[in-house]
C-alpha cells in the first residue's frame, strides 16, 4: 500500500465535499429563486382576482350588494376565497388574507353615498 | 500535491457555484421588487379610477352633488382658500374628503388637484392642516411614489387624484 492512500474515494474525498457543498448551495439558490417566481405570480394571481371581483361588484360604478353571482363566478375562475364587506361591516376575511379598499358610491340603502368597499381574497 | 490540487479544483467549483446563487438570488430579488411594484401600480390605478366615478355619485353634506358643487365653483373663478374652505368645513364637503382618505390606500397623503386656466393647486393634509395650495404637497413628497388619476370637471379645469406613498 502506498504511503498516505485511503483509498480511491478516501483520496478524492476532500475534493467531493467541496463539490457536494457547491451543489448545494447553486441548487438552494434556484430553488429559491423558483419559489420566489412562484410566490409572485400567486400574488400578482390574487391581486388580479381582487380587482376582476371589484370589477364585477362595481358594474355600474355604484354598489347595491357587495356579492354578487358574477363576482362570485370570478372567485371561483381564479380558484380564489373572497369576502366583501363596505366601511368596518363583520366580514370573515382570515389575518392572512390580501385587502384593497375602493372608493364607492353605495346604494344598497336607497339613498346614494359614499363607501368604503373593502375586497379580501385568499387562496382555496 | 494531489490531494492539495484536488480540495483546489473543489474549492474552486464551489466559487464558480457560489457566484452563480448570488447571481440567481440577485435575479429573484429585482424579479420579486419590479412585480411588486406591478402589483401596487395595478392597484392604485383602479382605485383611483374608481374613486373618481365614485366622485360623481357623491353628494356634500348639505346634500348637493360634489361634482356640481366644483363645477359651479370653478365657473364662477373662486379661490383655492374657498375650495379649502368647501372641502374641510362641516357646511361643505368635509365627509366628502373623509370617505375619500378613508377608502384610500395612501391615507392622509391622499390629494386633489385642480388644474386649468388660472387654477394650479393641490388641496390635502400637510404639517398646517388642511390646505389648497401651488405647493401642495410639501417638497419633501418629490422623491415619493405617485399614482395620478384625472378626469375633466370643466371646459378648462382637470382634478387630479394623487396618491402619495
Amino acid at each position: 500500500m502506498r504511503k498516505g492512500f485511503i483509498g480511491p474515494i478516501g483520496d478524492d474525498l476532500p475534493s467531493i465535499i467541496s463539490i457536494v457543498l457547491a451543489l448545494g448551495l447553486f441548487f438552494s439558490g434556484v430553488t429559491y429563486a423558483l419559489n420566489t417566481y412562484n410566490q409572485k405570480i400567486s400574488d400578482m394571481e390574487l391581486l388580479k382576482g381582487s380587482v376582476e371581483i371589484a370589477r364585477a361588484v362595481m358594474e355600474n360604478g355604484t354598489v347595491s350588494t357587495v356579492k354578487t353571482k358574477k363576482a362570485d363566478e370570478v372567485a371561483y375562475s381564479y380558484s380564489l376565497f373572497y369576502d366583501a364587506y363596505l366601511n368596518d361591516a363583520a366580514n370573515s376575511c382570515p389575518a392572512k388574507a390580501h385587502r384593497f379598499s375602493y372608493l364607492v358610491a353605495d346604494s344598497s340603502s336607497g339613498d346614494i353615498q359614499l363607501a368604503k368597499l373593502v375586497i379580501c381574497t385568499w387562496r382555496r | 500535491m494531489k490531494g492539495q490540487a484536488a480540495v483546489m479544483d473543489g474549492l474552486i467549483f464551489m466559487l464558480i457555484a457560489a457566484g452563480a446563487a448570488t447571481l440567481l438570488l440577485f435575479t429573484s430579488s429585482l424579479y420579486s421588487a419590479s412585480t411588486n411594484n406591478q402589483i401596487m401600480k395595478i392597484y392604485n390605478q383602479e382605485y383611483g379610477g374608481n374613486a373618481l366615478v365614485a366622485l360623481h355619485y357623491a353628494k356634500d353634506n348639505n346634500g348637493a352633488w360634489f361634482w356640481n358643487e366644483l363645477r359651479g365653483r370653478f365657473d364662477a373663478g373662486v379661490t383655492s382658500t374657498d375650495i379649502a374652505f368647501y372641502l374641510s368645513s362641516a357646511s361643505g364637503a368635509k365627509q366628502v374628503w373623509e370617505n375619500l382618505t378613508y377608502s384610500s390606500p395612501a391615507g392622509g397623503t391622499t390629494y386633489l388637484c385642480f388644474k386649468g386656466i388660472g387654477t394650479n393647486y393641490c388641496c390635502g393634509e400637510n404639517s398646517s392642516g388642511f390646505s389648497c395650495l401651488r405647493n401642495n404637497p410639501p417638497d419633501e413628497f418629490v422623491n415619493r411614489t405617485v399614482y395620478t388619476s384625472s378626469v375633466k370637471i370643466t371646459s378648462d379645469t382637470t382634478i387630479f387624484l394623487k396618491l402619495f406613498y
